[in-house]
This record gives C-alpha cells, structure tokens and sequence, in this order.
C-alpha cells in the first residue's frame, strides 16, 4: 500500500541484464529516448510555438474544408513557387509555421523505408527526415505511408503512425520525444492493405484508433482507442467501444464539445458509428450503421435552430458495405446526436441507437473516401469514380458527375469556393461547385495515383501521389490559426479517479511511479494528484512500492498480466498493468494446470502477459510432457504471432523446439519472433526462413521436416555499430547433436536494433496442430 | 454485440422483395438451354438463340428500399431477389436457372447471416424451387471473403448440378432438390449448419447433395479469398480449378503441393488425377480460372488458365508418377505474358501487381475453330494495367497476341469471324479472330468485370457502374448504335441467353428480359 506522489511518471532502467537499445527501427542518427521517458505533462523540450496551417489531414474544421481565400483556380508546376518532389506517399501533408510534414516511402525491397520529412514550405527543400524500417507488417504491394502526420496547434510537435505501428512525437525540429511500439505493447495487428491511420491531438491528448488483440478483456481483436498524454507519451485511457471488426477501419475520430464534455465520434471496424468521451474513454452512445467497417472520416453537421439545442451536432457517416435493411450495398447518412441531457445519466451509457436515430440516407458506396461539408453541402466521391453533392439537410442528392473509372482512399478538399478533387488514377480535377452543378474549371494529370487527401495552406494547395509530392502556389491565401482547446479547468466536484499510467507495458527490472487524478463529470481535472491513493497491493511477485510512491519491478520479477484497483476519497479506479521478462527467461510449460477442455482432452491457457496469444495457443500434454500447442478451433486464428516480451530488448538468442502435425500434402509453420525477425520452420515448404515483412525482407534456405519429429531451432541476432546487423538460426532433429554451423545467415544493411521475444505459428486451414515447448531467451554472450 | 438489424425492415422484404414477381405476358421464343458456364465447354460466350430482347428498362427502386417497383419496368418477363453481392453467373437448363449469391436477402428464415447461397428458380415465373445454403468457412477475408457467396456458376447435365462451394468444396446437387427425396450425401442437416453446430431442419425447398468432395481434406489446398471455379463437364468426369492461393500476407502460397487442377469421377466425386506441373508453386495470387475443352480431329485437351499467367493444355488421360499418383500429362503450355512483362529493361523481375508487371489467366480461355483465345488480368483489387489477348493454336503456339487490351477477367466471344473481349478498364475490344486485327474500341467509362455475350447480331456486357451496354455485333462501329440500359445495380456477373430469354444478374436482383407480347 502507498501514497501516490505528485512525481511524475518515471521509466528507470536499473541494471538491465542486456542493455536497452533504441526503441524502432529508425536510423536518423539522433538520440533516442525511450517510450515515456519525457516528463508526464510538462513542456519537455518541445517548440512553443502556436500553430496555424492544415495540421491534421482534415484540415482546421475536421471537415476537409479551409477557411482561406484567395486559392487558385488553376494548378501547375510551371506557376512560379510551385514545386514538387519525389516521394512516394498515400497520406496528406499537413503544414504549420513555414514547414510542410509528410510521410512517405523510399527505396525498394530489403532497402525500402517510409520517411517522415519536414519541408521548407517556399521550397520544398528537406530540413528534416526521420526513417522508419517496416517490420512483422503484413503490407504488400508497398501499401506504405497511408497515415498522415499530425501537427499539435499548442506545441508544433509532430505525431506519426508508421506501418509497423511506431507511434512517435518529434519537436518541430525532429527531435523524438516518445515513441511507443503498438503492436509488441498493445498486441496492435497488422493487415496487408497497409491501413494505419493518423493520430489526432486533442487539447493534452494525443489519441490513436487501432485494432488491436492484447491481453485479459482485451485479447479479443477490436478496434480500440488508446489515448496518451500528448507530452509524456504516458497512457491515459483505453477503450473498446464496439464488437468484432469486420474490416480495419483506422478513420481518424472529429471531436466536439456536448455539455461540457470533449467527445469525439468515430466510425469502427463493426459497422458502428461511436461516440466516446475524449477525456475518460468512456463510450457515450453507437449506433451499428451497417453490417461491415466504415473507414471514411465523420462529418458534424450543426443541427437546425429547433434541434436538439446548442452544442449537439448531428453526424454524417459513409460506408461501403452490406446494410442493416437493405441488400443494396453502402450509404451516407445523417444521425441524430443524442440529447446531451439523455448522456448525463452514467448509468445508462452506453447509449445503444437504432434506426430512429436515422435523419436521412442516400445511396452512395464510399469504403474509405471521406466527405466535405461546405455550409449544407457534402461533397463526396464514391467507388464509381463519381463526385456527388448531397444536400445535408434533407439527404437529397443534387448533382454527381464521373471524374473517374473509381476510387479507393482519396478524398476532397474545399476552399475559396473551389473543391480540389484527387482521384485514384491520378487525376486532379478543380471545381467551382454549386447547387446546379460541379462547374469543371481544370483536369491536371499527376504522375502516379492519388490516395489521400489534398491540404491547402498559405494559397497552396499540395496533393501527395505514389510518385510525387506536389505544393501548387498560385493563391494568396493565407493560413489561418488552428484553433487549440486545452481543458477548461473544472468547477466541480471529483467524481472518478484516473490512473496514469492507465495501460501499461512494464518490463522487469523497470521503475514506474503512478499519478492518480481526480476528475469531474465531464472529466475534467479536479485534481492533478489526489493523495492517499491505495493500490490493491503488489501485482505479482518480485514488485515493491517504494516510499515515494513508485512501483519498483525485481529483474526477476514473476511476469503477469493484472488489472490493478486504486482507492481513493471512497473512489475507485484500475489500471491495466502487464509486466514482461526483461533478460533471459525460459519456459518448458511444465507448471501449467490443465483442464479438460471442449473435446474433453486437458488443455491449458497460455501465459497471461503474452499478447495476442489467448484462444490462439493452448497448453497440450504430448507423449508425457507439457508443450504449447496452435489450436484448431477458429480458423480465423490459423496464423498467429504473439509477443511475450518488451520492444526494448536486444542482445539476446532464442531457443525453442517445434513439432508439426500432418501428412504429405498439409504441414503446419511455427517458430520464434526475435528482435522484429520472424525466424520460422515452414512445414509446406520444407524451408527455414527469416522475414520481417514478407515481401520486403524474406530469406530462405531448404530444411527437411518431418511430422511428429521434435526439431530445436537457435536463433541469434546481431547488430553492429554501424546499424547493419546479421540474423542466423539453426534447426536440427532435437534428439541429435546440435550443428556446428549455422543453417541460414542473413545480413540486413539496416536492421533491428531491438525488438520483443515473440512466438509464431501458422495452421494452414486449421488442419493440423504445431507444437512449441521449452522456449528459451538466452544473452547472447 | 446487439443485432440491430430491423426486423420490420426484413419482414417487409420477405414478404414482398424476395417474391419473384411476373410482370408481363411474354412471347415465348425458341432457343437453346445455357447449361453450364460458357454455354458449353468451349466456353465461348455465344448464343445461337434469335428474338432477344434488348429494348427494356430494369425498373426502379422503391424509395430507397431494394424493392424495384414493376410499374417501371418494361419487357421484363420477371425479377428475383438475390443476396447483396452476385457474382455467380446463371445457368440454365430443362426450365430451371441457377444462380450464386449470398443471404443477405434470406428467403429462409433458419439461415441467418452472412452465408452463401445458390437459388434454383423456374425459368417461367422466377419462383423458387430450391436453395443450397451453405454456411462461411470461417477464416475472414483470407479465404472466405465476408458476403461474397457462390461465385461459382452451376454447371448441369440430366439430373446433376455441379457447382464450387465457398468452403472449398466439390459439389453434386439433384436439380429436383430435396422435393423428390434425400438421395446421395444424407448429412445435409449437419452441413447446413456448419461442423460443431447443431444441426439444420432441411425441408422440400433445400437442396439435395448427392456428394461433396474437400478440396482441402483430399488435396491440401489454401484457397485464396473465395472459391469459385466453374466446373467442366466432359464425359463422366468434371473438371475444376481449386482456387489454390496465396496467403494472408500475399506473398507465399501456404499450399505449394496442392494441385491447381483436378480431374473428378462425375458419378462419385473421386479425384482421379491432379495437375502437377508445379503451377501452385508459381502463384501469383491465386487460380479462380476455369477449364475449358479443345477438342479436334486429331487432340483433345483440357485448357486451364494458369494462376502464373501461363495457358496449360493436359491431356484427358491421366498417367502415374513415381509416387503412384494420377497426374494429369501436360501437353503443352504457352506463356501469355510478354517477356517484358516480367522483367525490366535491365533484366530484373518485374513484381506482381504493379501496372506493368506480369498477370495471371483470370478470365477463362475459349476455344473456337481448333484455336484457344486467352487474356491476362488480376484481381481488381489491384488496379489497372496492362494486359495481354493471345490466340494460340491447337500445338500451343502463338498465332498472334494484342496488347492494346488492359487486365481483364473477362471471357470473350467469337461469332462470325469477329472476336470481342472486354477489360476491367471499360474497354470493349472488336478484332478479326483469325489476324487479331482491331476493328473497334468502346470505351464504357466503368469498371467490367464481367464477360462479353453475343447473341442475336449484339454483344451485350454489364459494369461495375450498373449499365448494361449494348453494341452491334459487327466489325462496324458507331457510336450512335451503343446503348446502355441503367440496370440499377452494379454488374460483376455476365448475361446469358436461353431459350431465347436474356437473364441479367446485378448485384442484387436477377432479370429476365423477353418482349412484352
């Protein structure tokens, strides 16, 4: 039992048995912090300057609208100031104090790596770049860079997801200050259509929607919000506010105030439109709109004078999937927000809508452009390749016209009375639209295709294609300043309690200090630090409170997963804690209690700190001993990586036997996660194989494997002082003598300097179980 | 999670949308039967009927329900309700059409959700006479893509309907259903159900399995998003493509052994030879082609699109390998990709799915007048890019190619000496089939997925758009003589001709167009 401390959060590494290595795969050759390691709420060393410009992708008014005149009516390359350069990229640019930030991709193959750049707005020279190596990603086809960067309006600090899952804040002057690894923390999945989203920035928050499989009531895959304190990088919620994901739909959430409240709204990968509380994670209402994901952006439509009164917006939303009601695929349609009055009662949250919700629907089949809302305009391209404009107060369509054969992710941008439309070809159309019709005023062909959003910003407008970045100059608009809304400061009375860190990834050997806040209704902060906090003694073994209030975690910790409770001035509160060997630890599976499981046969539940592992692995008895075993029960799990350690870790081997069931025509894979290297025995293949993003980084040598014989696989990475590392394994018949040689060394130019110790294995159609036991990580000297 | 499906919503929709309602007196026009796809196993989309009507309009939606109003129709014989996605191309056969889709507009209240369907429907009214309802495999998108259905087009010969299921599966139906009697397969309460869960009343209206054939339990295959072949009757036996493909990731075939081609007993469902030419080990996506048949004086050869973007031709009789196995004997096989499509001006190997990269056969070749006519084409998901139409003779050589023509899915038409193709671009192509001279390009403005049909002097074609497109079939060409029909819905299946009726599936409802008497 303790006290909470008014101390901020603080990460120490205390004698480490390997020593801590730079958390990502970035190589900018600038000083890395690790995750958190900021101060929690202060300044840091962040740029103070406020910001103005087009700092998130849809721009100022969270509508792809600008509020800048003066825009041109034309775009070339040839207009004196425009420039363009050669970046591959999918997201949108977003601008702020002269500098012009984007995500793209460079390179090809083992050499290809997304890149943050910052830009001299005038120019386009590069100031700064920041390079991110992909890893354990399932994007194929160089799906990168989908994200955009986010610019904070308080700080001008940069936000950025990458493809693996890097969440990042750099300075204005790219330094790093957090950075936090979603998927080896989180259990963040990745999918091969390279979807990742942006984070959006919200008064101290910095908020960030994935679908993830973690642990406990997270194990499940949803999509799910995870909110850190914008500065520190330190957990402040998570939240799951909807039911199974059919799509990963990574829309960036609009935010707005309801009485009081900070709510943002939200599209998920289950078909529901939600509303959630930005402060808490709480989840206000939903209402299911259709049968698969909504990607698109939401629009906030003010109400009409006899609406549900001031501050209620209604929402639009647009999906392209199966319906509730109806066989004909997608629709955009009008919601109405619910009486901020009906969201004051906690205990009817959430609110569950249904179709009376509905104010209007149109039929239009849009899976991931998002719309435009110009005064009672929505502007919208759909799959067709058409532009629609639809009256947002009745749903009434009033014009649409073909621009091009279809579209996937680009979206309109508004400004000046002109619309600025990229389509998927790579066509750039300008329009000066109105209620008769869309008034084509240029068709411009870029080079490569246009999958994001445009941005205006100073009398620019700059688009971003798979080949070129593009600043258009020709307009004398000038940037008007981002609004920022920190939170008011609360007139009331405490009502609940937030840990922070509220979701927390700990490996052995760490110290964490917990911050217990006080919050009012509308949670805002009553108190910073409420003394007197009492945790539900030590989560696991190995873990001591120190007397200033921080939790102190042995190197030889017992590793858990647990939910903590907090009691304070007869309030309650939890936090999520899972704690991760840091060093070297083993794993025969031999203390596992099994019971009979659904087929009647003893099983047993992997280890609770592993993420993404349950209903995925069980713990099987095979000829006398206790082993780890793919289960067979859902196809949908039949390939599964799932990590039990910490990103921080490098430096170390691993070592594990595998046995795969089947016969001549089907086989099972399994094998380890090492460092960000998927290092596996491919049964099918008959191959020994490293990869860390199979069409990107994948190397094979034969290896002979039968069913029902036990191999051991040793695994070892190192890397350099120049960055360039070497990955070797090998694998023999467990009975036999160990080989002197390696069975496959590859060498990456630039590789992994850190990663979490993971587990890997793939079922081919859930046919056939592989099997995993006595999984060692070993320094490796 | 809470089903907030409204209830009132489908009651209403059971009650009136899901009955296949008649609108006109019709003539009745003479003709021939559309039995399998491709009309036969040339797979040539042509049809000799005469009196095809293609002066109508589809109709419109009721408000913004899928309910199409039949005062707005015009030589619309009938109009049946089908799921939200139809990709099943329609067969038909001794007064019958079958088709493939999905549940989403359940016309059974016991199967619930997202499945996979194939309605059997009596050509005369469009009235239902049974539905196979087969429940999703389980693994998402990867191999069983949510709402897809049955994309497999039914293939029937006597009292037998063989069709590919969702689930990977080689299926023999009874075209009476379960009305005369369970014959066959007796399980098909536990199959409706799905393995584990508990089992399903059939009743006189569910479909009547005489076998099933587990592509994965007895080949091994990794099907790639859907399964979907359109199965090939020839003598006793039936030919498939497996739709063996990549993985998840995209990359890597999980399945490198399993055979992208089988040859079955009609009678039993027995495998009795594979392909094993290594074509699972050359994936670049997955293989959804299917067979067609080159028969002349002197061969007879099973043609099959290959999922590597080569045309193989393996002969009928299968021979042992050293493992004792049936394998089918490769005669021949003809690279459809151009050299440059596969690697660069420096010599490097161009990736897949790039728009100049290399394709695989994704539509199905045909055969006419002892010659195979192919394209080359990917997944839409993918995106345009070049392509590749290849005539090759009968000993496998290139008789000429065309290059003008963009990925494509389609397969094409060959009538009077005019070979028309389309591409997912929009494009319809008119050249000379024996030269590969180009006479024409239509340009459609809208993605195709589906085939061209000719039959009456016009070749007929839908888009992803909705429009059926309607085009004289010569080699001259105006533009005032295109029409299009807005069909209200997208089309990614093909129409056919039968019995001189012309049957459109859009995505949501299929059509069945004859001229008002």
């Amino acid at each position: 039992m303790f006290s909470t401390p008014s101390a901020s959060v603080l990460f120490a590494v205390l004698g480490a048995a390997f020593l801590p290595a730079p958390r990502g795969g970035m190589n900018s050759g600038f000083g890395f912090l690790s995750a958190c390691s900021a101060q929690d709420g202060a300044a840091g060393t962040q740029t103070k300057k406020p910001a103005v410009g087009w700092t998130s992708w849809r721009g100022p008014s969270q509508d792809g609208s600008s509020r800048e005149a003066r825009l041109p009516k034309s775009l070339a390359l040839e207009t004196p100031g425009s420039w363009s350069i050669d970046l591959a990229g999918r997201g949108t640019p977003t601008i702020a104090d002269g500098r012009v930030y984007a995500l793209g991709y460079e390179g090809s193959g083992d050499a290809l790596q997304e890149v943050l750049v910052c830009l001299d707005e005038t120019s386009g020279k590069r100031i700064w770049e920041r390079r991110f190596t992909d890893f354990l990603s399932d994007v194929i086809y160089s799906r990168y860079s989908i994200g955009s960067p986010t610019i904070d309006p308080e700080t001008g600090n940069v936000y950025v997801l990458t493809t693996p899952g890097l969440v990042c804040c750099f300075t204005r002057d790219g330094e790093e200050l957090w950075q936090h690894a979603m998927g080896e923390e989180y259990g963040r999945l990745t999918f091969p259509n390279g979807r990742t989203g942006s984070v959006l920035i919200d008064g101290p928050r910095a908020i960030l929607h994935v679908v993830n499989s973690g642990w406990g009531s997270q194990g499940p895959a949803r999509d799910r919000f995870f909110c850190f304190d914008k500065i520190s990088g330190v957990s402040l919620w998570s939240s799951t506010p909807g039911g199974p994901p059919k799509d990963n739909t990574l829309g960036l959430p609009v935010v707005a105030d309801v009485d009081g409240r900070r709510v943002l709204y939200c599209g998920l990968g289950c078909g529901n439109v939600a509303c959630l509380d930005a402060r808490t994670g709480d989840t206000l209402w939903r209402v299911q709109v259709s049968t698969g994901g909504l990607n698109s952006s939401l629009l906030l439509v003010p109400t009409k004078v006899d609406g549900e009164g001031p501050g209620v917006r209604d929402v639009i939303a647009i999906h392209g999937s199966e319906n509730l009601d109806s066989s004909v695929i997608g629709r955009m349609s009008r919601l109405r927000h619910p009486s901020p009055e009906a969201l004051g009662d906690a205990t009817k949250l959430p609110i569950i809508l249904d179709k009376a919700a509905e104010v209007w629907r149109a039929d239009l089949v849009a899976f991931s452009s998002s719309p435009v809302l110009v005064g009672q305009h929505v502007f919208q391209t759909t799959l067709t390749g058409d532009l629609h404009c639809v009256d947002a107060n009745s749903g009434k369509e009033l014009w649409h016209v073909k621009l091009a054969a279809d579209q996937i992710h680009a979206s309109p941008v508004f400004g000046d009375g002109k619309l600025y439309v990229p389509m998927n070809d790579g066509s750039f159309h300008v329009l000066m639209p109105d209620d008769a019709g869309p008034n084509v005023l240029q068709k411009l062909q870029l080079e490569g295709n246009c999958l994001g959003a445009p941005a205006i910003c100073n009398g620019r407008v700059y688009v971003h294609t798979t080949a070129k970045l593009y600043s258009f100059a020709g307009g004398r608009g000038e940037a008007s300043a981002v609004d920022h809304r920190p939170d008011p400061p609360s007139d009331g009375v405490g009502v609940r309690l937030q840990v922070r860190p509220a979701d927390h990834c700990a490996r052995a050997g760490e110290t964490v200090a917990y911050r217990v806040v006080a919050l009012d209704a509308k949670g805002r902060v009553v108190d910073e630090a409420v003394e007197g906090a009492k945790f539900s003694g030590a989560p696991t073994a190995g873990v001591t409170w120190t007397e200033d209030g921080a939790m102190e975690i042995a190197h030889d910790a017992t590793p858990c997963a647990v939910t903590m409770t907090v009691e304070a001035k007869g309030l309650r509160a939890s936090a999520r804690l899972r704690i991760v060997p840091f060093g070297a630890f083993e794993d025969d599976f031999e203390n596992a209690k099994l019971a009979p499981g659904a087929d009647g046969v003893p099983v047993g539940n992997p280890r609770p700190f592993w993420v993404g592992a349950g209903k995925k692995w069980e713990i099987r008895e095979v000829a006398g001993e206790k082993v780890l075993a793919k289960t067979l029960d859902n196809p949908l799990f039949q390939r599964t990586q799932s990590f039990v350690g910490h990103p921080d870790q490098s430096k170390y081997s691993m070592q594990v036997d595998i046995m795969t069931e089947g016969n001549r025509r089907i086989l099972s894979t399994a094998g380890v996660i090492h460092q960000r290297y998927q290092i596996a025995l491919k049964g099918n293949h008959q191959e020994l194989e490293v990869s860390s993003n199979m069409e990107r980084f994948k190397k094979v040598v034969p290896f002979k494997m039968k069913p029902g014989t036990w191999y051991r696989l040793l695994t070892r990475v190192d890397v350099a002082a120049d960055g360039s590392g070497v990955i070797r394994a090998k694998a023999w018949p467990r009975d036999e003598p160990m080989p002197d040689a390696w069975t496959i060394e590859v060498a990456d130019p630039v590789a992994h300097t850190s990663g979490a110790p993971g587990i890997y294995g793939f079922a081919p159609q859930s046919r056939f179980r592989v099997y995993l036991d006595n999984l060692k990580v070993l320094p490796n000297d | 999670m809470t089903d907030l499906r409204f209830s009132t919503m489908i009651s209403a929709m059971l009650s009136i949308a899901l009955v296949a309602f008649s609108f006109v007196a019709s003539l009745a026009a003479q003709g021939s039967d559309w039995p399998q796809w491709g009309r036969d196993a040339s797979r040539n989309m042509v049809s000799p009927d005469k009196g095809v009507c293609t002066d109508f309009d589809a109709g419109k939606f009721v408000g913004t329900t899928d309910e199409i109003d039949a005062k707005t129709t015009r030589n619309v014989k009938w109009i049946a309700k089908l799921g939200s996605q139809s990709y099943g191309n329609p067969t038909v056969a001794n007064g019958r059409i079958y088709v493939g889709t999905n549940n989403d507009s359940a016309r059974d209240p016991k199967y619930k959700g997202d499945r996979s369907v194939i309605y059997c429907f009596d050509t005369k009214d469009g009235g239902l006479i049974w539905q196979l309802n087969i429940p999703k495999l389980g693994t998402g998108k990867v191999s069983d893509w949510e709402y897809l259905g049955i994309c497999s087009s039914p293939a029937v010969e006597g009292d037998r309907v063989y069709v590919v299921s969702n689930r990977c599966e080689v299926m023999c139906l009874d075209v009476n259903g379960m009305a005369d009697g369970n014959q066959g397969y007796q399980d098909e309460a536990q199959y409706a159900a799905g393995p584990g869960n508990p089992k399903i009343e059939i009743g006189a209206k569910d479909a009547d399995i005489i076998w099933v054939t587990n592509m994965t339990d007895e080949c091994g295959v990794f099907p790639h998003n859907i399964t979907c072949c359109s199965v090939m009757i020839v003598g006793d036996r039936i030919w498939t493509s497996t739709s063996n493909g990549v993985d998840y990731g995209h990359v890597e075939t999980p399945a490198p052994n399993a055979p992208s081609l089988i040859m079955l007993d009609k009678k039993t469902g027995k495998i009795l030879a594979e392909e094993a030419s290594g074509c699972s080990q050359r994936i670049f996506h997955s293989n959804w082609s299917s067979p067609a048949y080159l028969k002349t004086e002197s061969v007879e050869l099973a043609i099959f699109g290959g999922p590597d973007g080569c045309v193989y031709a393996f002969k009928p009789t299968p021979k042992e390998d050293e493992d004792g196995f049936n394998v089918l004997d490769e005669a021949w096989r003809f690279d459809c990709n151009p050299k440059e499509y596969r690697v660069d001006e420096q010599g490097k190997p161009r990736k897949y799915a790039t728009r100049k990269g290399p394709s695989e056969v994704l539509g199905t070749p045909i055969v006419h007048a002892g010659k195979v006519y192919a394209v080359i084409g990917q997944d839409p998901e993918h995106g345009e890019g070049i392509g590749n139409l290849t005539c090759i003779d009968a000993d496998g050589k290139e008789v000429w190619s065309y290059r003008k023509i963009n990925r494509s899915m389609s397969t094409m038409s060959v009538v009077n000496g005019l070979l028309f193709a389309a591409d997912y671009s929009g494009f319809i192509y008119c050249l000379d089939a024996q030269t590969g001279k180009e006479h024409w390009v239509h340009d459609t403005s809208g993605h195709i997925w589906g085939s061209t049909l000719v039959a009456d002097g016009k070749l007929m074609i839908g888009s992803e758009d909705g429009f059926l497109t309607i085009i004289p079939a010569t080699k001259e060409y105006s533009a005032d003589d295109v029409k299009e029909i807005d069909m209200t819905s997208p089309i990614y299946s093909s129409p056919i001709v039968a019995q001189g009726v012309l049957y459109i599936a859009t995505h949501t409802h299929l059509f069945a167009i004859e001229q008002s008497k």
